[in-house]
């Protein structure tokens, strides 16, 4: 606990705030696992397009169906999508990035011209193109994002090692005798880690982002799965009957990628 | 000149090299284009007779050449979907891409720097603080989502607009421009908040430099600094992160053009996708990636031409 | 009197900078204020040109000819500023805006003072700028003038940078540490310079120094200066013959004092290194995509040997090869001719910025058991009592080994970096340029630790440095480096010679 008061009083404003949000979210998340104020799948005919109200904080939809059930159900999708996908990018890109970082020579000269080439492709784009191999769905989608996502880590990671390798402590850890992996992940890897953390911060953000286009075109995650990009999709057929539809999803998507923006301004402000 | 005469080699390469990629994975990976095409219930003969007539049989290399050099004739194949060359499907959808992209790019660049400027001014002042929350809120709204707000606000609540509204650009060239406006706003508002966001970092960083603590001894005041010091030194590596902005101006128009029911490439990207037309496909991407990439290299080139230290270096 | 500064006082935050400070410049007279790092020496003079920052909280008068600069209305001080007042800086690198040619750098301050040079034609203005980049010295000041910064090196910059605080002719010269980012012979022109100008053209210079054997050749008066107080005044003669005050007593006496080195017995005769035909080379920056690589030679044909026990001192300019000479020795390098031979085991280095020697993410104690941990000969204990044991051999307290690097001050981590090697039981160290970043008395202090060290453990260093008194001090015998090349005694001498003619 005390750790965590030094950690929280080492951080600025934006953080907290940012923190907040995303704490607020992500409890809103492990609650709906367990209990939800309607089933989100059921219809209600008698209760379609409804405005919102006590007993439907965000309104009906069109099929009836409760629209705040919905987007909390949505949000479980982005947030374990954005998950995944950071696990994947960011821990490839990471060994990759240090790897050609630190070994240098033609393996550097090959991967960088791998990874410039597909950097320049927007990371959604990158990830159609996968997703028309593979098809969509949830898990496609954590793949084709995961991989898109991994040269601009790898990018991130090594410019960091570059910077870091040719430092006194690195050539002294050197001249212990220490080995080229020991040097990358003990002696470096630490001193990168605040760095690859921001990086982090706003990977989340874009890939929550990404997620929500891909759904949005219709091509992230199928029904029945309804991430919070799929249910805006849906909802803009009847976004002049039934705004609510369109914002409630809206508004939390936005809140989503600000919580993680806002987290993340905390290290680009430092200059990290 | 070296310099530049390197950044086109490595141009060459890099189209090559995603070609090939692309030429793999759409060609390739798929698998036999001939079943595809046929459907499963065509007989082995009909499938041996297509394989022979699309030069499916031929070895590797040598599809990505004839593929290659089809590219560069203008023979981009045909589409699975539609019996149409995919050359005559892309056409009059690649000019609404084209120039969605150029009005967002024309907007960030004719907003962005300053609102950059007035941030970094203010940036100690409390409006500036608020105006830099502010951006970073509009950087969080989806691309997608501002569309539709747009529409809803803009089109629907002050009638500024019609919704779903398109000019053909044969009829009237100004009201083709014209329609696709809150559309290129669509997408230029989240990268208008970046690069702002970035000349206001700048600014704040070149002002903690020495040269500027040079310039006050000289006797200058403020203003004099901010414009005469600062400014130029700040701007120049905006025009980098411009650079960069292309690529996510594709990807937003890619999704816009669905919100505002535009008839450009990205909505055939996205058709095509759905119906697994692969050679519509992989053209569009590639003619994606060719833009971004030459963009960025002009970019790259312009850069070095603007600092000193780069083009005196070699 | 020019300059009359009376109870100077800044904060920063809760923090006193500068604590009633007072100090005075008269017309024609070169004045030097001396003090170590964080005495409040660059902030005084800062806050006199009105340079600091908003959240400095400033009080006290500066009287100038007469008149308060702290009462003056912002545009009032523009006035005297780069005019009447100048400075210059000590980082010359990045002093100059990188985007503007040197000629618009120095026009700039005719131009920001119209009272005084509005008479002048543009062309008449571009001939001044010419004619004070040639009273600083840089030949074909025509072509200079359409040059950037980038182009220049590091010692045309400063010159430049005194052109931009001359043209305004001002009375007073403020000059803030201006030679200590320059190699020792850039040193020594830029202040020869600084003497003319002011003998030639009457100008009043303050100086500002942590370096004592400058100031004391270069001033007529000097103030001491510590913890924000200026603690004595007097002439060089006074200050540096008979100090009073017992911090002047302490500083002076940490002047390295450049006697030679005697305790010969020491050395052994058995050699713990050989270089025998060594060369090191750099590729050659490629011109085109498709040309070889070529290569420079760094090093070339070097012959040493250092026996154990031994001091060796390296001397040269910067851009000899000497640190490329270290690398190689340690096998850091790729591209190597010639034999490297170590009899001894585990080289080890200690850097010039203590800063960046040491792991800023790992604690004291994780750095000093590095060398230990892949040994399997040793308990966890005994490696802990290792530890413990060689950090109170370089004067530290155990306490340390909790702490992170960025805890430590500078002298205290050269201390670590000492006892790293300690550890490890190496019997030869490459020190480069080990405390040429430290103030004089933490200087002194790790200089004398260097000795005991060396006596008790018998270690041989190789000691590079361009600080000629320090080499003297601590050296058994020097050796000097020129252009890739060990060069004898008496050349080597000449090269580093103060009254050697300009290269």
């Amino acid at each position: 606990m005390r750790r965590f008061i030094r950690f929280w009083k080492k951080r600025n404003a934006y953080f907290h705030v940012g923190f907040v949000i995303l704490a607020v979210l992500f409890l809103c998340v492990i609650v709906s696992y367990f209990w939800l104020p309607y089933d989100p799948t059921a219809m209600n005919p008698s209760m379609t397009g409804q405005g919102p109200s006590f007993s439907h904080i965000f309104g009906t939809d069109e099929y009836g169906r409760d629209v705040f059930s919905r987007v909390l159900v949505g949000m479980q999708d982005s947030f374990t999508i954005a998950f995944g996908v950071i696990a994947l990018g960011g821990l490839i890109g990471a060994v990759v990035g240090s790897l050609s970082g630190y070994l240098g020579g033609w393996l550097d000269e090959v991967i960088m011209r791998l990874n410039d080439s597909l950097i320049s492709i927007p990371s959604i784009l990158l990830a159609l193109v996968m997703i028309s191999l593979v098809g969509a769905g949830k898990y496609n989608v954590i793949v084709a994002l995961g991989i898109a996502f991994i040269p601009s880590f790898a990018r991130l990671v090594r410019g960091e090692v570059i910077k870091v390798k040719d430092a006194e402590y690195v050539r002294s850890a050197k001249l212990m005798g220490a080995g080229k992996l020991r040097i990358i992940f003990i002696h470096i890897f630490p001193n990168i880690f605040p760095t690859w953390m921001a990086g982090v911060a706003v990977g989340f953000n874009n890939a929550v982002l990404a997620e929500s286009g891909l759904s949005f075109l219709g091509i992230g995650v199928t029904p029945p799965e309804a991430s919070l990009g799929r249910m805006l999709a849906e909802a803009q057929s009847v976004m002049f009957s039934s705004p609510w539809c369109v914002v409630a999803p809206g508004i939390f998507l936005i809140l989503l990628i600000l919580g993680f923006s806002f987290v993340s301004e905390n290290y680009s402000e430092k200059g990290v | 000149m070296k310099q530049i005469a390197r950044r086109l080699i490595a141009l060459v390469l890099t189209l090559l090299l995603i070609s090939f990629l692309i030429f793999v994975i759409f060609q390739i990976i798929p698998g036999d284009g001939a079943v595809s095409r046929l459907g499963t219930n065509a007989t082995p003969e009909q499938i041996a007779a297509l394989r022979k007539e699309l030069h499916l049989d031929d070895p590797f290399f040598k599809r990505y050449f004839s593929w290659l050099f089809g590219l560069f004739r203008g023979d981009f194949g045909s589409s699975y979907k539609y019996d149409m060359s995919v050359a005559e499907l892309i056409g009059g959808k690649l000019k609404v891409t084209f120039f969605l992209a150029m009005e967002s790019f024309f907007l960030i660049v004719l907003i962005s720097l300053p609102v950059g400027i007035f941030l970094g001014r203010t940036a100690k002042k409390p409006i500036g603080a608020a105006l830099h929350v502010t951006t970073q809120v509009c950087m969080a709204v989806p691309s997608f989502f501002t569309g539709i707000l747009i529409i809803l606000i803009f089109g629907l609540g002050l009638k500024l607009f019609i919704p779903y509204y398109f000019v053909k650009p044969e009829n009237s060239f100004f009201g083709f421009l014209g329609c696709m406006i809150p559309g290129a706003f669509a997408i230029a508002i989240p990268k208008i908040a970046m690069v702002s966001r970035f000349l206001r970092t700048n600014v704040l960083e070149e002002s903690r430099k020495d040269y500027v603590r040079t310039a006050y001894s000289k006797g200058a005041g403020e203003k004099h600094v901010f414009y005469r010091h600062i400014l130029k030194n700040a701007i120049l590596p905006v025009v980098t992160i411009l650079g960069m902005t292309i690529a996510e101006i594709m990807a937003g128009s890619i999704v816009v053009e669905q919100v505002f029911g535009l008839p450009g490439m990205g909505q055939l990207l996205i058709s095509s996708i759905n119906h697994r037309d692969f050679p519509v496909v992989s053209v569009i991407i590639l003619y994606m990636a060719f833009v971004v990439i030459v963009m960025n290299t002009i970019v790259d080139i312009l850069y070095q031409c603007i600092d000193p230290r780069i083009s005196m270096e070699d | 009197m020019l300059l009359s500064v009376k109870d100077l006082c800044v904060e920063f935050r809760d923090k006193v900078a500068v604590d009633h400070v007072n100090f005075q410049v008269d017309e024609n007279e070169i004045v030097g204020i001396i003090g170590e790092s964080g005495s409040g020496k660059s902030v005084s003079v800062l806050s006199v040109m009105g340079l600091l920052n908003d959240d400095a909280k400033v009080s006290g008068s500066a009287l100038f000819d007469g008149k308060d600069l702290s009462e003056l209305k912002l545009n009032e001080r523009q006035m005297y500023k780069g005019k009447e007042i100048s400075m210059v800086f000590q980082e010359p690198m990045t002093s100059l805006n990188p985007l503007m040619k040197i000629g618009r750098q120095v026009e700039e301050v005719m131009l920001l003072h119209p009272e005084a040079f509005s008479e002048l034609t543009e062309e008449q203005r571009k001939a001044k700028v010419i004619e004070t980049l040639q009273i600083v010295g840089l030949d074909h000041p025509e072509q200079i003038v359409s040059m950037y910064p980038h182009e220049l090196s590091g010692g045309m910059r400063q010159r430049v940078m005194i052109a931009i605080a001359l043209i305004g002719q001002p009375r007073l010269m403020i000059a803030d540490e201006p030679t200590t980012a320059l190699d020792v012979v850039l040193q020594e022109q830029i202040l020869q310079l600084l003497k003319e100008l002011n003998k030639k053209l009457h100008m009043s210079v303050l100086f500002i120094s942590h370096n004592m054997s400058i100031v004391r050749n270069f001033c007529d008066r000097v103030y001491v200066m510590q913890n924000g107080k200026i603690v004595e005044t007097g002439t060089p003669e006074q200050i540096f013959k008979h100090p009073k005050e017992k911090y002047t007593q302490i500083l002076i006496a940490s002047i390295p004092d450049g006697t030679p080195r005697e305790d010969k017995d020491d050395v052994l005769d058995e050699p713990v290194l050989e270089l025998k035909d060594f060369s090191a080379f750099y590729p050659k920056k490629k011109k085109h995509f498709f040309e070889k690589g070529g290569r420079v030679c760094i090093v070339d044909h070097v012959d040493l040997t250092i026996h154990a026990g031994e001091c060796v001192g390296l001397v040269g300019r910067s851009g000899c090869g000497k640190s490329t000479l270290s690398k190689g020795i340690l096998g850091l390098l790729k591209d190597t001719e010639g034999a490297v031979i170590h009899h001894s085991k585990h080289p080890q280095m200690i850097f010039q910025d203590p800063y960046s020697s040491l792991n800023p993410k790992k604690k004291i104690g994780w750095i000093l058991k590095q060398p230990l941990a892949l040994r399997t000969d040793l308990t966890p204990d005994e490696k802990s009592k290792i530890v413990i044991e060689m950090v109170q051999k370089v004067g530290l307290k155990p306490e340390v080994l909790d702490r992170y690097p960025r805890e430590l001050s500078g002298g205290m981590r050269q201390r670590i970096s000492i006892a790293i090697a300690l550890v490890q039981g190496s019997k030869f160290i490459i020190a480069d340029e080990p405390v040429s970043a430290l103030d004089v008395t933490v200087q002194k202090q790790i200089l004398e630790l260097f000795l005991k060290v060396q006596r008790e453990t018998n270690i041989a260093f190789l000691f590079i440095s361009h600080d000629r008194d320090v080499v003297k001090q601590m050296c058994h015998r020097i050796v000097y480096m020129a252009d890739g090349k060990l060069s004898d005694e008496e050349k080597g001498k000449e090269i580093l010679d103060k009254d050697a003619p300009v290269c």
